[in-house]
């Protein structure tokens, strides 16, 4: 197949006029706003809530509390609608106010009492699983565990001629889309109409149904334009969806409640902290024989997805690499922080981190280049993973050739200004496409479509579009498969009412699932039409083509515009339509034995940083970075592009910048004043590439995009970050701080810094 | 609290209005206005998501109170797009691929305008120091530098 074009986004005309309409966007008569009270620390018991004060403000119409939840509340160890007995951090729920305006509703969370006990709390995983620590969840704080186990690590490291140990820790970090969280519900009838941005519609259709007693056809989910996700509107989103339809239901109006920056910061979920032992043992060669990997994951206050993200950690913790001997356990604790769940990435950055700078210190040991080291033990087609999985599509070569080719990382950094040093540095990915055997729900999507009399088409898909863009790929497959200008199709806003559930749109899975659905409806469509017109013009169905709006036979003795072989077509058949199904290959885990088929497939990607550090500041400035990703078949390169540059610039900051800080069991980064997100003042200069190397083994042979990126960049500026200093850094981020106690502790530098001149 | 009376021009259209002086200029926008191409993401102006043009000039809406916009001139991105053509900056945007979740974009667009309004021809470290007030989550900034410089008058 021909390369395609690049294709202009149309949701890009209603972001740009500011016509797209956000949750917040939306005003209903009649509305009410909905604010949470919490309790400012970071574990207490809960003795009252009197809202009476609160009751009497001019406005205020309802305060409510757990006892009001009319479903379940909670289910074991996860997140409730509002906190019943007892808080587990700072950011948890107690009751909310329900009033006419958003300040009476502000005002009127102010005037709730609530008597309460603090309880010790416990704010490291390690010290969580100390004896005597305050327990979160039934016995133990223990809340998740997996294992990879491949032949005898013991043996390995006999065979090895070499072996090191280290450790690494990843910070907690925050997705922080610009978009604020929040939801407006509507009560109907026969049940709520939600207006609510997340990633997983149906995911907050069924969580909705439950905490609020309601079939889970009493509640309609229609998505409002979604101002990024990152990985967050999920867990955060359930919740927020059910405290407006609570509210909604008891007060028999229209309720909105949207966070404010400090309330999506110190309620919603961040980006699990890992602390990271590697054990690696090696030959004299460079070829790896045995790894040990001990991991311990802050899981937060409650479970939420953390056991699969530890688990997908667990499968990806070697890197791509062909090692016989593997012991890999990580574990994750409950803590008195903000609950961990899933952010763009989902437990991969930190496990590459940590990989990925365990194997340029390797290469050092050994005198090797990192780029060797890769090359030596690197997947390769047929590989098999840690969990025993036999690899199929493995580019992971391909991608280190073109970062060879792109970014040579021994070249000498030139013009170096006086009191600075550069350095460069390499990672590279295997990386899970897709939900994988860690979730149980089928791995599909669907994608149906009503052609129009006019010739136009309307589309339903089930996967979200989240700003990725997804969503123009499936108006693009459409479009190709039946010879219709992208201009005539339109993506109907996704209603749960009409379209099928097609699960999160999560895991990079959107493209992999709604494009291959996209390409079945599409052809599903024109088989009807063609069956239609293969009768009236006695020819084969096979032989009719669909094409530049047109439907005709080779020899143009039969030709009808689009438009009018649909007209005729609804003469005939009772609609004209294309359904269309795609699921991925099954994948199975056996928590008994450790071992099955993870992923039904997995993406490979390379990355190059350049880093400039202030020698007197400590300033760590990224001057280039080089991204490299297997994605098999591009669908839109310039939004393929795109999709791996916003996920390097995620990855700088966490790579640099970016840290959840707590001060006495509460959060004191509440705003993009203290969490520091890049700014185009950081951005360097990224070469996103996008690699067309084997497609993968699906019928459009495409690999999920969005995700891999995030991963590799943080490893990639440790190194260069080593490479210019000489001191290997192993703590994410390598903020101010950190970097310029490097600095102090070396008297090489310590000479540079004056200039190099001695004083 | 006493209400004050203020006269603006708003998107080219005269506007009376008596309001709490409290109410900051974004409120004024997006709940009594209703115009709600403006964004709320932070409040505390670190995100520029509120930005606006105030008598030619970005600023934060969510900064600004009431009473200093009196017998001032806003622009905001609703009107931007000129009797249904687009402004060369929204073109560009699309064309540049700068356009992901888009809850940034108006602000951006905003910011690139005040900048484009001073500075016809704005270097490359230029458009970033205009920009630099605007957090982008979703690009890493590189097309939307790309789509500001695809709009410069000196390059049609």
């Amino acid at each position: 197949m021909a390369k395609r074009k690049s294709v202009d986004r149309q949701d890009a005309y209603a972001k740009i006029t500011g016509k797209a309409k956000y949750v917040n966007d939306l005003f209903f008569p009649g509305m009410l706003y909905v604010q949470t009270v919490r309790i400012p620390v970071a574990h207490a018991r809960i003795k009252k809530i009197d809202g009476t004060e609160a009751l009497q403000l001019n406005g205020v119409v309802g305060v409510f509390t757990a006892q009001d939840v009319p479903g379940i509340n909670q289910r074991p160890k996860d997140r409730p609608v509002l906190a019943a007995h007892e808080t587990k951090y700072a950011g948890d729920g107690v009751a909310i106010v329900v009033a006419e305006t958003k300040e009476q509703a502000i005002l009127g969370a102010k005037l709730v009492r609530i008597d309460f006990e603090e309880l010790p709390y416990v704010m490291n995983p390690e010290d969580a699983l100390k004896e005597g620590a305050p327990i979160l969840h039934g016995e133990t704080n223990f809340a998740a565990s997996h294992q990879a186990i491949k032949g005898n690590v013991e043996a390995g490291f006999v065979e090895a001629d070499l072996i090191i140990e280290r450790e690494y820790t990843t910070q907690r970090a925050m997705h922080s889309a610009i978009e604020p969280d929040g939801a407006i519900a509507i009560p109907e009838a026969n049940g709520i109409l939600l207006y609510c941005p997340g990633k997983g519609p149906f995911n907050i259709k069924r969580a909705v149904a439950s905490h609020c007693g309601l079939h889970e056809n009493q509640v309609r989910v229609i998505q409002p334009a979604l101002g990024g996700v990152f990985g967050g509107k999920d867990s955060d989103i359930n919740v927020i969806g059910a405290r407006v339809t609570m509210a909604a239901m008891l007060t028999n109006r229209p309720c909105k409640m949207i966070w404010s920056r400090e309330e999506v910061l110190e309620e919603g979920t961040k980006r699990h902290p890992f602390k990271l032992h590697y054990k690696v043992g090696a030959k004299r060669d460079g070829k790896i024989t045995a790894m040990e990997i001990n991991g311990l994951a802050d899981v937060g206050a409650y479970l939420t997805k953390s056991a699969a993200t530890v688990w997908r950690a667990t499968v990806e913790a070697t890197g791509p690499y062909n090692i016989e001997n593997i012991f890999t356990r990580i574990e994750g604790a409950f803590t008195n922080n903000t609950v961990s769940d899933a952010v763009r990435g989902f437990g991969s950055p930190q496990v590459d981190f940590a990989s990925e700078s365990l194997m340029n210190e390797l290469a050092k040991e050994l005198g090797l280049d990192p780029l060797k080291i890769r090359r030596i033990n690197g997947f390769t087609e047929g590989s098999i993973t840690a969990t025993g999985q036999k690899l199929e599509c493995v580019n992971l070569m391909a991608c280190l050739d073109k970062l060879e080719e792109t970014f040579p990382v021994n070249k000498k950094p030139s013009d170096v200004p006086v009191g600075k040093v550069r350095g460069r540095g390499i990672s590279c990915i295997f990386r899970g496409e897709a939900m994988g055997a860690g979730f149980k729900e089928k791995d599909a999507a669907a994608v149906n479509f009503n052609v129009e009399k006019d010739g136009t088409i309307v589309v339903y898909s089930g996967i979200t579009e989240q700003g990725q863009g997804g969503s123009n790929v499936v108006l693009q497959i459409i479009s190709e498969t039946m010879g219709v200008n992208i201009e005539n199709i339109k993506m109907s806003p996704l209603d749960t009412a009409y379209v099928i559930d097609s699960g999160a749109t999560v895991g990079s899975r959107g493209t992999i699932t709604s494009g291959n659905a996209a390409l079945v409806a599409a052809n599903d469509a024109k088989m009807r039409i063609a069956t239609v017109l293969a009768e009236m013009w006695k020819v084969n169905p096979e032989m009719i083509i669909f094409l530049d709006n047109r439907v005709f036979i080779e020899d143009q003795t039969h030709c009808l515009s689009f438009k009018d072989a649909v007209n005729l077509c609804y003469t005939v058949i009772p609609g004209v339509y294309g359904h269309g199904w795609w699921s991925l290959p099954p994948v199975w885990w056996d928590f008994d034995s450790n071992s099955g088929e993870t992923y039904a497939s997995f993406n490979y990607g390379a990355c190059g940083a350049e880093v400039e550090i202030d020698l007197v500041s400590g300033k760590v400035e990224v001057t280039e970075v080089v991204a490299i990703h297997d994605v098999g078949r591009i669908i839109n390169e310039e939004e393929a592009k795109a999709q791996i540059a916003g996920g390097v610039s995620m990855a700088l900051g966490l790579a640099l910048s970016e840290t959840i800080a707590t001060k006495n069991g509460r959060l004191v980064t509440t705003n993009f004043d203290k969490y520091l997100l890049q700014t185009i003042m950081d951005s360097p200069n990224i070469t996103a590439i996008p690699l067309e190397a084997q497609p993968a083994n699906n019928p459009l042979g495409v690999k999920g995009v969005s995700e891999s990126s995030t991963a590799t960049v943080s490893p990639a500026v440790f190194n260069a970050i080593e490479n210019a200093l000489g001191i290997r850094l192993r703590n994410l981020p390598a903020d101010l701080e950190s970097v310029l106690a490097a600095i102090e502790t070396s008297e090489r530098l310590g000479y540079l810094k004056g200039g190099g001149i001695h004083e | 609290m006493n209400k004050i009376e203020i006269r603006l021009k708003v998107n080219d259209k005269e506007i009376c209005m008596n309001v709490d002086p409290t109410m900051t200029l974004l409120e004024l926008l997006r709940n009594k206005l209703l115009l709600t191409g403006t964004k709320e993401g932070c409040s505390t102006g670190e995100c520029g998501a509120c930005t606006v043009l105030m008598d030619g000039i970005a600023v934060n809406a969510c900064l600004v109170l009431v009473a200093q916009v009196n017998q001032s001139e806003i622009i905001t991105i609703e009107a931007l797009e000129q009797d249904g053509q687009l402004d060369r900056l929204q073109q560009s945007f699309i064309e540049n691929h700068a356009v992901q979740c888009g809850f940034c974009t108006p602000g951006m667009l905003m910011s690139a305008k005040a900048l484009l309004l001073k500075n016809p021809n704005p270097t490359e470290a230029e458009i970033k120091i205009g920009l630099s007030g605007n957090l982008c989550r979703c690009t890493g900034y590189g097309n939307i530098v790309k789509a500001v410089e695809g709009a410069i008058e000196s390059k049609h």
